[in-house]
């Protein structure tokens, strides 16, 4: 494993921020960390850092702690922080050069480190700019090159792409992919149950500074029995055709609303082919059908009774 | 090394901040300008302003002559009424009197023994009432130096009363005599210049409040690097200012900066050090913008006008207190001694107290900037 943390406790006054907290990350993960805002993500990040010193518990980074190799851990680490970090008076490179160079990186090295920074994050034709004239995406941007001028084993990405444009988000999650290809282990932390979804392939849940939940994102949803929503709008509506569909085997309900029939079935009953022979017997066509699965969202929401954004 | 890079990167971001540049030369340029001119409109003065000094020589010597033509000359007789008195009774009465403002007096053997080497003075008496004329024969006595007629007559200006009425000004041989309005003026540069502590204020709060200090927290440096670089880089900031306004008033005022290059230098290092290091620990324990600049503002009133009352001899024994941990003191006293041909002891004593000041102000900042192990 490559990051271990073992019954993590951070108290801030009467705030249990962290609640034994246990976590394993695998070399070559994108690893998510999801949960409402003041669930404790960044508190963790922060101790795994070690920017803030944990209450008690155990935490091993590359098989080290940081009592005794804390340099040799950080020379391999990358933080892109929740919060932009960037010098708005020095030029997009400038940045790049000034915190590359705290990790010791020589002078031609730095210098191609930097250019693949600035290329890698679409920065590259804005090298010479200075941050304040940039929008608020390319800022994240920035903030995300600055962490990985020295090509680290581990960059752990706080919430990178909270209030950005859609394009920079996908142009954000598309570098992190390819991060990730080229061999760094990712530990990402978002509120967006969506981008944690697309993007990992561990993830844990956490909520009150616990983890409830934790595994790959079929095995979350596989944990929870949430029912499918069959949602169709139909050329025309009857209510023998209503009563017939809830007869059907694993239909649980089904109501009229508006033009739109809804159709709630249980998870995995295969109920679809039936559903849609019914309504053919009738004569009446289905212009559109959309059939609504089990989210993250909805694992959450089952866990904890309240929405992730609540 | 991580320290110059930080260093460089400070500096490079304070001389872009041209505002704080603009702030910082403009105060120092506006004064010098103002006091500067004043000094030498006091070369101007009209014949009903002219000031009437009364001169006896009674040295026969081949310098003493030299001074008797400047204080006949052309340019003397512009700024003063220069009236030679009969005797020393007579020029003392004058004083006495309110016909003459000043009376100078050159002693019987005065060229010879400034020839010889030995400790020689011009002696000046004026009333203390009129501080002007005070001023004014100080600065006449600079003119003459400034002329080389005598060079190398003057040095620091010592009030000895010989009566309540009456003030002696006496002027040893060590040194040229600078006039109230040039020491000032160095002095006020100090006290400006400890404006530059912001620089070590801002760099250290904004690197807390812009989150950027979280970047130097998880790299794998020095955990004293992020405040030593800051102190080097603020430092030199304020340092490389000097140098420009030294350059600025050097050629566009004329102003006198013709001490020890290196004491003068070293001088202004250490009050650089001194005044970022103070901003950067003020910066670290009040974390707030507005407060820490209140303080210094305080502090540099405190410290600043302990050494204004010092060197305008108001005698006050808080301030001589306050005088013992002013670095705006130290930095007068290394300055002017240099500029002035001060006692060599007093440089050297100044500058060690600025440097044992900057040594523990330095230790101080990098304790408190230090990164706290997690
Ligand atoms: N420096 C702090 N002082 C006091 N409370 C804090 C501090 N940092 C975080 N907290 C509290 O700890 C909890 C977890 O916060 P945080 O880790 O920032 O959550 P997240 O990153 O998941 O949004 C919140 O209740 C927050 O208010
Ligand atoms: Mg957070």
């Amino acid at each position: 494993m490559l990051v271990e943390v073992s019954n993590l406790v951070k108290r801030y006054k009467d705030v249990l921020a962290v609640d034994n907290v246990n976590l394993s990350i695998a070399e070559g993960e994108i690893f998510g960390l999801l949960g409402p805002n003041g669930a404790g993500k960044t508190t963790t990040i922060n101790a795994i850092t070690g920017l803030s010193k944990a209450d008690s518990g155990e935490i091993k980074i590359f098989g080290k702690n940081f009592k005794d190799s804390e340099l040799a851990i950080k020379r391999e680490l990358g933080i892109v922080p929740q919060d932009l970090a960037i010098f708005e008076d020095l030029t997009a490179e400038e940045n790049l050069c000034y915190f590359g160079k705290l990790y010791g990186l020589s002078r031609s090295l730095l210098k191609e480190r930097v250019s693949e920074a600035l290329e890698f994050t679409g920065l590259l034709d804005k090298r010479k700019q200075y941050p304040k004239k940039f929008s608020g995406g390319m800022k994240r941007r920035l903030n995300i090159a600055c962490a990985i001028v020295h090509r680290p084993k581990l960059i752990i990405m706080d919430e990178p792409t909270v209030g950005i444009d859609p394009q920079s988000r996908n142009h954000i999650l598309q570098s992190i992919r390819q991060l990730n290809e080229m061999g760094s282990t990712i530990i990402y932390t978002s509120h967006y149950m969506e981008e944690v979804e697309e993007l990992c392939s561990q993830i844990v849940i956490m909520d009150h500074g616990r983890v409830i939940a934790k595994g790959t994102k079929e095995e979350l949803k596989a944990m929870v029995t949430v029912d499918e929503r069959i949602v169709m709008e139909l050329s025309s509506l009857n209510f023998t055709l209503v009563d017939n569909i809830k007869q059907l085997q694993g239909v649980k309900d089904s109501y009229v609303n508006g033009s739109e029939l809804t159709v709630i079935s249980k998870k995995r009953s295969k109920s679809l082919g039936r559903i849609i022979d019914c309504v053919a017997e009738t004569g009446s066509e289905i212009l559109s059908l959309n059939v609504e699965k089990p989210t993250l969202e909805g694992v959450f929401l089952t866990l904890t009774g309240r929405t992730l954004r609540d | 090394m991580s320290y110059l890079h930080i260093a460089y990167y400070t500096f490079l971001k304070n001389i872009r901040d041209w505002k704080f540049i603009l702030l910082l030369l403009a105060a120092p340029l506006l004064t010098i300008a103002i006091t500067g001119s004043a000094t030498l409109n006091s070369d101007r003065i009209t014949n009903s302003q002219k000031a009437a000094v009364a001169y006896y020589d009674a040295d026969s010597g081949q310098l003493a002559k030299q001074f008797d033509s400047f204080l006949t000359s052309k340019e003397t007789q512009a700024a003063f009424e220069i009236k030679a008195a009969p005797s020393y009774e007579a020029g003392m009465k004058q004083v006495k009197d309110g016909k003459a403002e000043a009376f100078i007096y050159v002693r019987p053997g005065f060229s010879e023994s400034f020839l010889q080497g030995e400790k020689t003075k011009i002696e000046v008496y004026g009333a203390k009432s009129l501080s002007a004329s005070q001023l004014l024969v100080e600065g006449f006595i600079n003119n003459v130096n400034a002329s080389s007629a005598v060079r190398g007559i003057g040095g620091d200006v010592e009030l000895n009363p010989t009566s309540p009425a009456i003030d002696q000004i006496a002027i040893s041989a060590t040194g040229k005599a600078p006039n109230g309005f040039d020491k000032w003026t160095y002095l006020n540069m100090l006290l400006i210049l400890f404006y530059g502590a912001m620089l070590g204020t801002l760099s250290v709060i904004n690197n807390r409040q812009k989150k950027t200090l979280l970047r130097f927290d998880v790299s794998p440096i020095n955990r004293f690097a992020s405040a030593g670089g800051q102190l080097l880089g603020n430092s030199l900031s304020l340092f490389a200012f000097t140098l420009l306004i030294i350059l600025v008033t050097r050629y566009a005022f004329g102003s006198n900066w013709q001490g020890s290059p290196a004491v003068i230098l070293l001088t202004f290092l250490l009050f650089s050090g001194i005044a970022t290091a103070i901003g950067m620990i003020i910066g670290y324990l009040v974390k707030r913008t507005g407060l820490s600049i209140l303080l210094i503002v305080c502090l540099n009133i405190l410290l600043g006008n302990a050494a204004v009352a010092t060197s305008i001899q108001y005698g006050n024994v808080f301030f001589e207190w306050i005088d013992l941990i002013s670095p705006h003191y130290y930095g007068y006293l290394a300055l002017t001694d240099s500029i002035f041909n001060g006692p060599a002891s007093r440089i050297q004593s100044s500058l060690f107290s600025l440097a044992i000041g900057a040594i523990a102000l330095a230790s101080l900042t990098l304790f408190l900037g230090r990164r706290k192990p997690a």
